[in-house]
């Protein structure tokens, strides 16, 4: 398990998945349940696969912004303000995220 | 009215440990200035005409917004200030001057939701819990209670943009009450106007239009930062320690089966909502936030009998013409009470219009 990014904790709890990079457009229906959402930041169009993520990691954004809030209403880890996660992170690849420390650890 | 202080309290914690790159879909800060005296001083000719500044709340509290978006038009107007075009004191120190004073008189408790946001009195709760029937909950509702509030906040957030989310979008209390002995932290999610058929077609708006949540936990602290839909949990988990819950829609109350189904309609409105708003031109978008601006006092406009919508002038202002620049600092996380009340135009404002030294 290597350490590879850190960020501002959002949303405390701790999640392991599939990474799966989500950009504003992309097709909801793709995204699977019990995937982690990384992306630039959350916005309204992206809420169907928001309620499926078991967490949400986010390039930009404070603990007041759009992932942060919903993340906490649904219970799930949220890190934001990585400042470039959805560079270094990459499709499919297996992360934990620590939502208590802002941390994002490989997996693989 | 010395309310500047507690008002600079409430809002820094909106802004402390953010930096502003994430408004969606329109940087409005360095926007409302371009247009924002035309609006303050509709708003002063309204309070004029209806005589708001010798009315108290309770006789007037059905033509204003909730309170966070009383805050939330606080918090747009001062930061603009040192950016407006013409700079009418007289008419800012009465609009500032009477939307605080809704704020002192509707949340007595924490006005400026400095930790809380206390918009019910003990006689109105206990009104409010004698009506409602709540029901036991377990982790499972409570993840289905935060889905649905992702998707009702995602609409509004679609509605009314980050502009003014606060007005689909208020959250009560948190309130300490006893039920049976037992001690519980009591949060009212408010999701009102959630089909406002003056700012969108009907294709894009739910067949709901009101959708409340009571919630409440048991060793879980929340504290409510400024508005509503900043509601933080201190201390414990809000899935593991809800206990109670009723989610009423349109007034009525709905089962956990039927969550699940007004998720799914909701969230998928949130998506064409937005969807819709990413397609719209730079222009376009500045319209719609104006428009979304001024519909927040359509109900004060109304009963004086003043159009609420933006007019020739307004637009006029806005058109092909760029954002501002340097109203208030970009890629800078703002840390500390002192940096923000100077960098945001608080302590100008306090000075200026408010011959307050803060």
């Amino acid at each position: 398990m290597k350490l590879i990014l850190k960020g501002i904790p959002a949303s405390p709890g701790i999640a392991e998945g599939k990474a799966r990079i989500f950009m504003p457009g992309t097709n909801n229906m793709s995204f699977n349940d019990g995937e982690i959402l990384v992306t630039t930041l959350t916005d309204p169009s992206m809420v169907q696969a928001m309620i499926k993520a078991v967490a949400i990691v986010t390039d930009i954004g404070g603990i007041t912004s759009h992932p942060a809030i919903l993340s906490r209403e649904m219970g799930i880890p949220c890190i934001v303000n990585t400042k470039g996660a959805t560079k270094k992170i990459k499709n499919g690849m297996k992360i934990k995220i620590d939502g208590n420390k802002g941390e994002i650890y490989a997996l693989d | 009215m010395p309310w500047i202080k507690d008002f600079s309290k409430g809002t820094f914690s909106l802004f402390a440990g953010n930096v502003l790159e994430g408004l969606q879909p329109l940087d409005f800060y360095h926007f409302n200035p371009l247009w924002y005296d035309l609006w303050i001083s509709k708003i002063s000719e309204v309070i004029d005409k209806l005589d708001l500044e010798n009315k108290p709340y309770k006789e007037i509290k059905q033509l204003l917004p909730n309170p966070s978006n009383i805050r939330a038009i606080l918090i747009k107007i001062i930061p603009a200030y040192k950016g407006l075009k013409n700079k009418n004191k007289e008419e800012l120190k009465k609009v500032t001057n009477f939307f605080a004073r809704m704020l002192l008189e509707s949340c007595k408790d924490d006005p400026f939701a400095i930790k809380s946001n206390p918009f019910h009195n003990k006689e109105e709760l206990e009104e409010l819990l004698h009506k409602i029937e709540l029901k036991q909950a377990n982790p499972e509702i409570a993840r289905s209670i935060g889905r649905i509030i992702t998707a009702t906040g995602s609409l509004v957030h679609g509605l009314y943009n980050d502009v003014v989310t606060d007005f689909g979008w208020d959250v009560y209390g948190p309130y300490k009450i006893k039920i049976e002995n037992k001690e519980y932290s009591l949060l009212i999610r408010s999701f009102v106007n959630l089909s406002p058929k003056e700012l969108w077609p009907n294709k894009f708006l739910p067949n709901i239009n009101k959708i409340e949540m009571f919630t409440l936990y048991e060793n879980v602290d929340w504290e409510i930062k400024c508005v509503g839909c900043h509601t933080i949990p201190i201390k414990g988990s809000p899935v593991e320690g809800l206990r109670k819950w009723a989610v009423l829609v349109d007034n009525k109350p709905i089962e956990k089966e039927k969550i699940l189904e007004i998720t799914n309609e909701i969230s998928q409105k949130a998506e064409d909502i937005y969807k819709e708003i990413r397609k719209m031109s730079l222009d376009k978008i500045k319209e719609k936030v104006m428009l979304q601006e001024c519909y927040q006092t359509k109900m004060l406009f109304d009963a004086a009998k003043v159009d609420w919508k933006p007019d020739k002038e307004m637009l006029a202002r806005i058109t092909k013409k760029p954002l501002l620049k340097n109203i208030v600092p970009h890629g800078k996380m703002v840390t500390t009470l002192k940096e923000y009340e100077e960098e945001f135009g608080i302590k100008q404002f306090a000075k200026e219009i408010l011959n307050v030294k803060i």
